[in-house]
């Protein structure tokens, strides 16, 4: 049995219909058209399905498409802003942090959602907020440079603004 | 996916009693869902009701008692254990956050994990190790007690009958001389399971432990209690010569978990080691509490 439920995507409201066992990570990429967000495991390991409710960091896969009804929903696709990178996701790029690029929407999810909350992580603190997100291909050193490349320069935005 | 179930969105504690007291023994719950729906994804539960109790949000709660101790209700997630601003609880919240992912921590609940009995648990003997209680309700029989070391009875088996739902986690109060510590080993640095992990909890009183608990979790089917450690530290200062001999005679005795992780022997040794770590980091710990409090 489906039901017709409004979901918040990216600040846009999609109503959709669902049923009970539809998982939000299905709902995004099938109901929604989101293929950003990507089914790696499908069981909650890998972190490729992650995504933002309310600005923290959750498996899409892993989580019920009803559960996120009244909560924000961000998913990379909503990270740029009128057609320009986010922070971290130029980080990325200058870095050469993707290769396949599979796992790459959800490691900048998890890392955005580090960097919502704290501004300038230790090294620590990234590896830390990375460890649910798996890459086969980089060996994570330049993923974790990227994070490193915000961090440092929301330091020096803070010095400059004369914010710890 | 299994699909082929009934879905309840109870909003209360009272909605579920009722829930779990008419489809109990056909019902599954659904707490934060990272062991749940992967088991639905692979068809190993297949359960005709499924009740999701993402909306009571009456059992999501860190309380502190006036005595000093905690109150968690069972859907408080790690997260919010680990992110408790001003309520550090002893132990559990340090533990809480080295548990699966960031990812998983957002939504796995205190109580998923404690009824989930999983052997690898880290929480549970953490949580055993402070002496902490559960308290049980079922609509015909409301509510009971008991502590979370009699809760578990035997691998993947907890005293939960059908009709019953875990409401909360009671952690008694710590004394402020005392010093604790969990050490664990898993195969990964982070986001794995353990293969064996020690707590301890040890209050000092004039240079000398006063109180000394001991839980190894993840090596054995169930959280164990180290009964002979413990009453072989009262009175002295942990010593790791003393500490090694009694891990050596408590490990003799105990039965550990052979596995794909581990072997059973492998895990008896990391008892050992791990035991000589978390005795160490918890007494040291102690003595710094014990000199701030004068």
């Amino acid at each position: 049995m489906r039901r017709l439920v409004e979901f918040t995507v990216n600040g846009e409201v999609f109503e959709v219909a669902v049923s009970a066992e539809r998982v939000l990570l299905d709902l995004l990429r099938y109901d929604l058209g989101l293929t950003g967000t990507k089914k790696g495991c499908g069981m909650g390991e890998c972190g490729a399905c992650t995504v933002h409710l309310d600005g923290l960091p959750v498996y899409a896969c892993s989580t019920l498409a009803l559960d996120a009804r009244g909560h924000a929903i961000t998913t990379i696709e909503g990270l740029a802003r009128n057609g320009e990178l986010a922070p971290i996701q130029r980080a990325f790029v200058e870095e050469g942090a993707i290769q396949c690029g599979y796992c790459t929407p959800g490691m900048i999810m998890a890392a955005q959602a580090l960097l919502l909350e704290n501004r300038t992580p230790t090294p620590e603190e990234v590896r830390a907020a990375l460890q649910g997100n798996l890459c086969r291909c980089t060996g994570y050193q330049k993923i974790l440079r990227a994070v490193g490349r915000c961090a440092a320069e929301n330091r020096r935005q803070g010095k400059e603004e004369g914010r710890p | 996916m299994w699909r082929q179930f009934e879905y309840h969105e109870p909003e209360t504690v009272e909605e579920v009693l009722d829930l779990l007291d008419r489809y109990g023994e056909d019902g599954r719950i659904l707490a934060g869902g990272t062991a749940l729906l992967k088991l639905l994804k692979l068809r190993i539960a297949r359960p005709p009701h499924l009740i999701n109790l993402k909306r009571v949000k009456a059992l999501c709660f860190v309380r502190r008692e006036e005595d000093g101790g905690f109150r968690v209700g069972a859907l408080t997630t790690y997260r919010d254990i680990e992110r408790r601003s001003g309520e550090v609880l002893p132990l559990l919240s340090e533990v809480s956050r080295d548990i699966g992912s960031v990812q998983v921590r957002v939504v796995a609940t205190v109580g998923g994990g404690l009824a989930l009995a999983e052997s690898s648990s880290d929480f549970a003997p953490s949580a055993i190790a402070l002496g902490a209680r559960v308290r049980i309700a079922s609509k015909q029989r409301g509510e009971r007690e008991e502590t979370l070391e009699r809760f578990y009875r035997g691998y993947l088996e907890t005293t939960l009958l059908e009709d019953e739902l875990l409401l909360e986690l009671r952690v008694p109060s710590v004394r402020p001389t005392t010093g604790w510590a969990y050490e664990r080993i898993c195969l990964r640095k982070g986001f794995d399971i353990a293969i064996a992990g020690v707590a301890v909890l040890l209050d000092l009183d004039d240079g000398a432990v006063k109180t000394a608990r001991l839980c190894v979790g993840a090596a054995t089917p169930i959280p164990q209690r180290l009964l002979s450690v413990e009453e072989g530290l009262l009175g002295v200062a942990p010593a790791p010569q003393l500490v090694e001999t009694l891990a050596k005679e408590a490990v003799r005795d105990l039965e550990t978990v052979e596995d794909q992780r581990a072997s059973s022997a492998y895990r008896k040794e990391m008892v050992k080691v791990l035991m000589g770590r978390a005795v160490d980091r918890a007494w040291t710990r102690a003595l710094e509490a014990g000199r701030t409090v004068g």
